[in-house]
Order: C-alpha cells, then sequence, then structure tokens
C-alpha cells in the first residue's frame, strides 16, 4: 500500500479501482477458455492445446507463480506478527506455525478451505472496516486532491500492472474440476469485485489518515493506522488483536497456495491424490520465504516483482491458450468446410 | 416309524373311540401306510410333512426355505413325498390327536399362517409393514432379513436341524459353516443362528438349556407342566427370574395352560391356534419357529411357552423388572416446557416421544446390537419427512455395526460418527423427549439404546449442539439474548484463560495502566511464572469438578465448597495464586457451565489447555493459530454427510433459528441441509386470524 502510495499517489485508490476493472476484463478470455473444457483444469487444458512439452513449461511457469506468491505471504505476515505482537518470536518459529495451520487447512480439503474462507472473511472483513472506520477522527478529506493523482496515463498504466493484485482468480482454473457449480465467470468477477472494492477503500481509509509523505514512508501502514485507534482508556493499543486476526488471512493465502501448487502438481503428473504432495510443497515455500534477507526486501519483491508481473501467468497466459484454442477450432472449422467442399 | 415316534396317545383304541367304526378300514389303510413308511434319505418325517407343502408355506417366515437355491435332494425327497399320503388321519371332528398330527406333519407351517392371518387373536405376524413392534419380534426379523440381504448366511436349520437332531448342535453347526453374518468369531459367546424350533419338546429344552448354561445358570428357569387338553400334552415355560411379572405369568398363562385348556377346539383349528386365541389372554403373543427368537424373547424379559409336537414356539411379553420411573431430566434443565426426561427403558422412551408427537407417520425400527448383550436399538423417524437416504445411511452404519458389546448410545456413538479424532458431538445427545420431538419434526432421525437415558439426534451441527429447548420455550428476543449469552460463555470457557496469559505475558501494553499496575501488584509476591499459576490453578479446579461429580451425593456440594472457597482463599493467602487468577477461573467454569451440551462443555475443557499453552508460548498470535486450525477442522467435518458448520459455512437456508431465535410464527423452513421430504413447516402467513376474515380452520 505505501509503494502504491509512492506511484500513485493522491490517486493511488484509482489504480485500485483501474486494475480490478482491467482484471475483470482479463479474467473473461481465462473464464471462456475454461467453460469450453468443463471437467478440466488448466492444466488439462493447456496439454490439449498445446501439447505436453509446452504445456510442462507452462506448469513449471504456473508452479514458480503459485509457490512464490505464498512463500511471499508467509514471511509478509510472519513478520508482521512479530513486528507488532511478539518480537521475541524467531520469525522461523511464526512462519512454522503459520504453516501449520495451512496444512492442515489443505489436509483437511478444498471443501473446509472454502468454509473456512468464508468465516474467516467476516471476521477479517468486520476488523478491517471496524479498524478503517475508527480512525474517522483522523480522516482529512484534503488528502484526496489532487484526485487524479500523478495522471491519468499513470493511472492506467500503472492500473494494467497492478491487475495482478487480483491474481487469485486464476486459482479458480486450477479448481475448476472441483467446483459444485461451475459458473468461473460470475464467481471470478464476484471475487474481483469484492476484493477490489475491499483494497479500494482500504487505500481510501488510508489516504484520508495519513498524508501522501507520510504513508509513502510506512513499511506496515494498516498497523500504523490500527495504532491510532482509542476507544478510552481501558481500550487501547488494540493493534496487538488486530494484527495477528489479520493473520488468518495470512494462513488462508498461504494454505491455498500450498493446495494449488499440489494440484498443479497432481494433475500435471495425472496423479489420483494431493496429500502427498503437502509437506513438499510446504517445505519449499517455507524455504522460499527465507530467502529475502528482511521485510524490506520481502515487501520490495512483492510490489516490484510479484504484483507487478503476477497478471503475465494469472492472465496473459490463459489468455493466450484462449487464443491458440480459438484458432484451432477456426482451423478445424476451415478444415471441416473444406473436406465437406472436396466431398 | 418317527410319526408314531414319542405319541403315547395314538393307540388303536383311542382311535376306534375317536373315529368310529364306519371309517375303520379307512383309518386302518392310512395307519397301514404310516407305519409301512420309511423317510426317503432317512430324512425325518416331520420334516417331509413341511416340505410336502411347500405353497402353504408361502406366508411363514422360513429363511431357510426362501434361501435361493435348494439341493437337488431336497427336490427328490419333495417328489417322494408328494407320492406319499398327505393326509394322515382326516378327521370327522376336530381333536387333539389330530391337532397334533398337523402340528407336527403336512400343517407345520400353518400355524405361523394362522396367526399371520389371525392378527385379531392377539397375536402379531413377522411382516415388515407394521414397524412398531416389540424389539423381541421385529428387532430379530430384522436381523434375518439383513443376514438375508447378506446373501451369505447358511442358517444351521439343515435338515437334521429341522428334526430337531441337530438343533442341539445349532452353535455348532454355526460356527462350522463359517458363512453366515452371525457366524461367532470370538469363541462360542455368540448365540448367532441357535436352528428352528423342533417338535420335539425334550430335545429343545435341551437345546435352550445348553444355550442358557443350565443348570449351571440359576436364573433362567425351565417350568415343566402339562397342558390340560384331552389328551394332555407336555409343555414347559422359559423366562429369567427377576425380569419377568410373576403375577402376570401366572394368571396368564400358567393357569389357563394348566387348568383352562380343556376347551373344545374347533373344526380345523390346530392346538397352538387355540393355545393362542383362546388360552394366553396376553396383550402380545408371538409365535416363532426360531429358536434364537426364542432365546432373544427370554432375554429381554417375555416368557416362552414351548409345547411338544408344534414346532413353533410361543412368546409371551411378560416383561417385569425393575425400572426408575420417569422423572426430570438431570442434566438439561428448562424453566418453561415440558420436566420429562428419558430412562433407562427403551419402550418408555420411546413412548414418551410417541406421547407428544401424535402422527402415525412416526416410525420406530428395532436393531439388536451388540453380538453378545443384544442390545435393542430403536431407530425414530417420520416417514414422508425424513430424507430417506439420511435414514438408510444411520441404519446401514447401525446394522453393520459389528461388537460384542455395546453398553450405552454413547458407545453406539462412537461406532457410527464420522470423524473419530474430532473434538465436537457429531451426534446430539438428548435426555428430553421434547428435543428430540423437534429435531424428528425438522427431519432428523433420532437412536434410542435400551439402558440409556440419552437420545442421539442425527446430523448434528454446531449450531443444534449449542442451541438449548429453552430458547424456543421464552419469547424470541429472550431466546436470543439467551444464547448470545451461551455463546459468550463458550467463548469465555475457551479462551479466557489462554487470552489472560497471552495477554500477561506478551502484551501488557493491552492492558489499561492501572488495571496492569493492579495485577501486577497482585502477583508480585507469587513465586511462579503465569502459566504454572494458570494451569495449577485450572488443573486444580478440573480436579474438583471431577471429583464432586463421583463422590457420594451428600458430599458433593461440601467438597465444591471446600474446594472452591477454602483452597482458593488459601491458595492466595499463602501466595500461590494471585486473586486476579481465581476470578478468571471461575468465570471460566461458568462460562463453560452455561455451556447445555455435556459433549460440547467438555470439548471447550479440553480446547482451554491447548489454547492455554499457545497463549503461553505464542500471545495472540499462537490463539489465532488454534482458531485457525479449529476452524479448518470444524469446516472439514460432517455428520451423517452434513458439514457441520452449515447453514453458515457452506450457506444453507433454514428458518430464522440460528444465533438470533425468530418468533415461532416466523419458523417457515426446515433446515434445507437436512433435504426434508416437506421444506416447509408452516405456511408463509401461519396466524390465520391475521388475514381479512381469518380464524377458522
Amino acid at each position: 500500500m505505501a509503494a502504491l502510495a509512492e506511484v500513485g499517489q493522491t490517486g493511488a485508490w484509482l489504480i485500485i479501482l483501474v486494475a480490478s476493472i482491467i482484471a475483470g476484463l482479463l479474467f473473461l478470455p481465462s473464464a471462456a477458455l475454461m467453460e469450453r473444457f468443463p471437467g478440466k483444469s488448466i492444466i488439462e487444458v493447456g496439454e490439449e492445446l498445446v501439447g505436453p512439452y509446452f504445456n510442462g513449461l507452462l506448469v513449471i511457469i504456473f508452479l514458480i507463480f503459485c509457490l512464490s506468491l505464498p512463500a511471499l505471504a508467509l514471511r509478509q505476515y510472519a513478520e508482521r506478527v512479530l513486528t507488532v505482537s511478539i518480537p521475541e518470536l524467531p520469525v522461523s518459529v511464526a512462519m512454522a506455525g503459520m504453516l501449520v495451520g495451512s496444512i492442515t487447512g489443505c489436509y483437511m480439503g478444498l471443501e473446509a478451505l472454502a468454509r473456512s474462507s468464508l468465516f474467516v472473511l467476516y471476521f477479517v472483513g468486520f476488523t478491517i472496516i471496524l479498524a478503517s472506520l475508527l480512525t474517522y477522527p483522523y480522516w482529512r478529506f484534503e488528502h484526496l486532491f489532487p484526485l487524479g493523482g500523478p495522471g491519468l496515463g499513470t493511472i492506467m498504466k500503472e492500473g494494467l500492472f497492478r491487475s495482478s493484485l487480483m491474481y487469485g482468480v486464476f486459482f479458480l482454473s486450477v479448481i475448476f474440476p472441483s467446483l459444485k457449480n461451475p459458473e468461473i465467470r460470475r464467481t471470478g468477477l464476484g471475487a474481483i469485485g469484492i476484493g477490489g472494492l475491499a483494497i479500494t477503500l482500504t487505500m481510501l481509509a488510508m489516504l484520508l489518515t495519513f498524508d501522501v509523505p507520510v504513508l509513502q514512508e510506512m513499511s506496515l501502514p494498516s498497523y500504523e493506522m490500527s495504532r491510532l485507534i482509542y476507544l478510552g482508556r481501558f481500550l487501547q493499543r488494540v493493534e496487538s488483536v488486530f494484527v495477528p486476526i489479520w493473520a488468518l488471512n495470512g494462513m488462508l493465502h498461504v494454505a491455498v497456495g500450498i493446495y494449488a501448487g499440489c494440484a498443479i502438481i497432481t494433475r500435471f503428473l495425472k496423479l489420483p491424490y494431493n496429500r502427498p504432495f503437502l509437506l513438499p510443497v510446504s517445505v519449499i515455500i517455507y524455504s522460499l520465504a527465507f530467502i529475502p534477507t528482511n521485510i524490506s526486501q520481502v515487501l520490495w519483491i512483492d510490489f516490484h516483482v510479484v504484483r507487478y508481473y503476477a497478471w503475465i501467468p494469472a492472465f496473459l497466459l490463459p489468455t493466450v491458450l484462449y487464443g491458440i484454442e480459438k484458432v484451432k477450432k477456426k482451423g478445424k472449422k476451415n478444415g471441416g468446410e473444406s473436406n465437406a467442399q472436396q466431398g | 416309524m418317527h410319526a408314531q415316534k414319542g405319541r403315547p396317545g395314538l393307540t388303536g383304541a383311542r382311535l376306534d373311540a375317536c373315529l368310529g367304526v364306519s371309517k375303520w378300514m379307512s383309518v386302518w389303510d392310512n395307519l397301514s401306510k404310516i407305519i409301512t413308511f420309511q423317510p426317503p434319505q432317512r430324512k425325518p418325517f416331520e420334516l417331509l410333512g413341511t416340505e410336502a407343502a411347500p405353497g402353504k408355506n408361502q406366508g411363514g417366515s422360513q429363511p431357510g426355505q426362501s434361501a435361493a437355491g435348494k439341493s437337488a435332494q431336497k427336490q427328490a425327497g419333495q417328489q417322494e413325498r408328494e407320492e406319499q399320503p398327505k393326509k394322515f388321519i382326516k378327521p370327522r371332528r376336530a381333536i387333539p390327536i389330530s391337532v397334533w398330527y398337523r402340528c407336527t406333519q403336512d400343517k407345520r407351517s400353518c400355524p405361523g399362517d394362522h396367526l399371520g392371518q389371525a392378527g385379531q387373536g392377539g397375536s402379531r405376524e413377522k411382516k415388515g409393514d407394521n414397524k412398531e413392534k416389540p424389539a423381541q419380534a421385529e428387532g430379530v426379523t430384522q436381523d434375518r432379513d439383513r443376514n438375508k440381504d447378506q446373501g451369505k448366511n447358511k442358517i444351521c436349520n439343515s435338515d437334521h436341524d429341522r428334526a430337531g437332531v441337530g438343533v442341539q448342535n445349532g452353535i455348532n453347526n454355526d460356527h462350522d459353516e463359517g458363512k453366515g453374518v452371525a457366524r461367532s468369531e470370538c469363541g462360542n459367546i455368540d448365540i448367532g443362528e441357535l436352528g428352528r424350533v423342533s417338535a420335539n419338546l425334550k430335545k429343545n429344552l435341551k437345546c435352550l438349556k445348553k444355550t442358557f448354561h443350565v443348570p449351571t445358570n440359576k436364573d433362567v428357569i425351565f417350568r415343566e407342566f402339562t397342558i390340560g387338553a384331552d389328551p394332555p400334552v407336555a409343555a414347559a415355560v422359559i423366562y429369567i427370574d427377576g425380569m419377568t411379572d410373576r403375577i402376570l405369568q401366572n394368571l396368564s398363562i400358567l393357569e389357563p395352560l394348566m387348568l383352562l385348556a380343556g376347551l373344545n377346539v374347533d373344526r380345523g383349528e390346530t392346538l397352538l391356534d387355540t393355545v393362542i386365541k383362546r388360552l394366553l389372554p396376553g396383550n402380545q403373543v408371538d409365535a416363532t419357529d426360531e429358536l434364537r427368537d426364542v432365546v432373544d424373547g427370554v432375554l429381554m424379559g417375555s416368557t416362552a411357552v414351548l409345547i411338544d409336537y408344534c414346532p413353533k414356539a410361543i412368546i409371551v411379553e411378560t416383561k417385569g423388572w425393575e425400572h426408575r420411573q420417569v422423572g426430570r431430566p438431570t442434566n438439561e434443565i428448562v424453566i418453561r416446557g415440558p420436566q420429562e426426561g428419558f430412562t433407562e427403558t427403551l419402550r418408555v422412551n420411546t413412548a414418551l416421544i410417541r406421547k407428544s408427537l401424535h402422527s402415525p407417520n412416526l416410525v420406530t425400527e428395532f436393531f439388536k446390537i451388540g453380538r453378545v448383550n443384544r442390545l435393542d436399538c430403536a431407530v425414530m423417524y417420520i416417514a414422508g419427512l425424513t430424507n430417506p437416504q439420511l435414514l438408510a445411511e444411520v441404519k446401514r452404519r447401525i446394522q453393520s455395526v459389528t461388537a460384542d458389546f455395546i453398553s450405552d448410545s454413547s458407545v453406539l456413538e462412537q461406532f457410527i460418527e464420522d470423524s473419530h479424532f474430532i473434538l465436537v458431538p457429531q451426534t446430539l445427545a438428548t435426555e428430553r423427549p421434547d428435543r428430540v420431538i423437534a429435531g424428528l419434526v425438522e427431519g432428523q432421525v433420532a437412536v434410542l439404546v435400551d439402558g440409556n437415558p440419552y437420545a442421539l439426534l442425527m446430523p448434528a451441527n454446531f449450531f443444534a449442539v449449542f442451541q438449548n429447548p429453552e430458547d424456543a420455550y421464552v419469547r424470541w428476543p429472550f431466546g436470543s439474548l439467551l444464547r448470545l449469552i451461551r455463546l459468550f460463555g463458550l467463548f469465555l470457557a475457551t479462551f479466557l484463560p489462554g487470552l489472560y496469559i497471552a495477554v500477561i505475558s506478551h502484551h501488557h501494553e493491552m492492558i489499561p495502566t492501572d488495571l496492569l499496575l493492579a495485577i501486577s501488584a497482585s502477583r508480585e509476591n507469587v513465586p511462579f511464572p503465569s502459566i504454572v499459576e494458570v494451569l495449577i490453578m485450572e488443573v486444580s479446579f478440573e480436579l474438583i469438578r471431577e471429583a464432586s461429580i463421583r463422590v457420594p451425593g451428600p458430599i458433593g456440594p461440601t467438597l465444591g465448597i471446600v474446594g472452591a472457597l477454602i483452597l482458593g482463599q488459601a491458595a492466595v493467602a499463602a501466595n500461590i495464586v494471585s486473586p486476579i487468577l481465581i476470578i478468571i477461573v471461575a468465570v471460566t467454569a461458568i462460562g463453560s457451565f452455561a455451556v447445555s451440551s455435556y459433549s460440547l462443555s467438555l470439548t471447550a475443557r479440553f480446547l482451554r489447555f491447548v489454547n492455554i499453552l499457545l497463549g503461553a508460548f505464542l500471545g495472540i498470535y499462537g490463539l489465532m493459530l488454534g482458531v485457525f486450525v479449529y476452524l479448518n477442522i470444524l469446516a472439514g467435518t460432517k455428520s451423517f454427510g452434513v458439514p457441520y458448520l452449515v447453514p453458515i459455512a457452506p450457506q444453507a437456508k433454514t428458518g430464522p433459528d440460528l444465533l438470533y431465535r425468530g418468533p415461532a410464527w416466523q419458523q417457515e423452513q426446515r433446515p434445507e441441509y437436512l433435504q426434508p421430504g416437506q421444506p416447509k413447516r408452516q405456511p408463509d402467513i401461519s396466524r390465520g386470524w391475521l388475514k381479512k376474515g381469518g380464524g377458522r380452520r
């Protein structure tokens, strides 16, 4: 958020809004592709369209994408917890704890993950709204001006790249065969809409609370915002409660990443069960999370690499597959017509 | 030859007297045929009489005959028998001697058939339509049906058994065959299939004595007597002393049979018919040809009547053991609402439910569970309302349990629950009939077990377990408030000590300064770290709670006072624990008492200790880790295929009866997740008087 404020300044919230709209548009080809192959995940679809060798390349890209994102999330949330809540704890223990929670979720299955996500949504959503609203005494509407921020061109360009913020909808393409009601288009657009709205409002609240120069200096603006909450003498320093609750979000994020990694591997290798891969994938994620040396590096990688280019595997590659499918279909149609004419 | 055997009354003089001179020649012919008759392949005579008329036996419940694949030998025997005369003596008028013949020979299956047709005679037919039957009849029948369905039961009523020869070896035969479902896998403690009732009383008694270990076993009584018919017939009653009503036995079994049996028997009526229809005034009389049914009936407090020459036994319901009267529920007390609780007697419990749920669609099915103790288990549901798949799954699980000993509904619960390592209860145990009725009306299935005052409702989910009948009996604002208070109590019981230790150990900044100073001052003289302090108090409290339950009644409150007040006060005075911790432990205990479900309360007690450790080592972050793990486990748990966190995750339609308890007239929808046959409880406008011109039905 702080880095986004650095780029978008007072128009940072508009960037997220535009990014959500672009993500929604980019998701449509992906959804159309999956709808043409009911009962198949993006891995099987890729194999059918580009063959096993090219599909292997795609799978590697997807795996890197699906493993690096939860690794970064794991490290980020662990560092936040340490910073805010329990500084004396080693980061390895904090990450291991989160990983245990995530593995439990994955072990219980996709249904359990989906259901606990719904519960976590209530808790986390409530606390985010509460934390945003309770800083109302500090809101200054002049912080939003100039509304355009760095200008329309920057907003659009950043909006395209920041569509990576919505990379989570790619997960729908991986679990598509498991969806009870395979309405991937509606589900995906709904998720992008809700997520985009939540991030936009949070960004708006941050901009209202902090001036842009102050905001771009912060490494954990949500924590700083929750620190401002004052509910009288007996309810103070509630950030110690809020931030661990937000760690639930992090655990869910990591769990989804582990599940996606396992699902990609099992579907590519045509294996029947996910569970044997839970531990190896978790160990890989745990190891990847140790690569950045500190929280600043984590945030830099997250903002300048992952959340800048994640739209390529999340939206671009499925769109390319969709294009190939269209071309193949057209070729088949033309071939059929020419055969018919010859016949 | 066999026909002659053991019939002391069959003499030439008596026949002359009975039949008259005009029929002398035909009688002589018949007798000569009987005397010179040689059963094919040395089969017993009476068996041939039964098999000679297979068509007549269709109504009878003889699994052996209905089993697929009769042997070629039997077919050959049947052909030979068809050539033999079926009418041995054609009586001019019905006399006992002809009755015996029918009982034992060609009319072997008749008594059962007559029974089925003559339900008006007080006896009841063992067919599947009438579901509510006494356990000793219905449950056993279903057991047999189950065995037949599984297609691998070879009941040991081989030809020899049916003749009464192999009945004594019924147990061994069963084990030797090794194909039957009821085959014992752990020695001879399983009664399995004992074969059929023989026409030979002595052989029946010998077999049953062996089964009941008589004479070593002293409480099974074999009372042999003579039925005062003309001619007298030997008979015996079998029962277990102490389980039967003696007066009932004397007045309605022994006295009529011994003193009033000299009645004229109608033409075409067998002795068995006469006994059942005229001589046994009991309200539940069954006839069976299975020794296993006899044993089951006797074990359930019935009295078995065996008559010589009759290959069927009569089971008269004479239960009369001591049992607790219906009283107030002890663990689920409500202020408003019924004050009745279940007892240890199954039939009383089913009657308590039926007493308040006057629906012909309420069905009670009985099963036997436990191979050794053969406990009765009732499955209750409302036909047409309960999801048939749910019902089939419940029955499938119960019937598939093959444990030796199931003592209790809580033990049965462990056998049929979905996940064994989940802490939360997956069935709803209640001692309140009204709660069972509410569940049945929603579409749940109730399981009751004899000897246990708790019914199991299934499927269960978190919200059902968490609720209390009181919520529905008070007006809706108070019901909703009570639920919120209980939810808060559950939260306190689970998280308060963990939260306390997390804040004390890791998050001092959360505590207001004044309070922090007060806590610090109170802890200043305590030598232990806070986790040790908390564990000492929590373990002490659990000890007191456990001890106060186990000690004899009058000492319990004393122990509570001594433990809670004196020990707590002394511990504070001795600077072992801080006063604030006493408050924390007390509030936690009160919170756990507010949870109405004992199983859920145990879950909270268990998780409390986990949370204490998580809070002590990882602070609030640790508690959040715990919450995430519990949440995922709960989200992945199912009770009979229904997700445990339904209707919130996954979402499902239901009435306003979750955390918020809506008014009764708003409860229009049955829970969607139960997939009931009728989704609506009541129309959108259930208060007819609100309609214009309403108020009439």
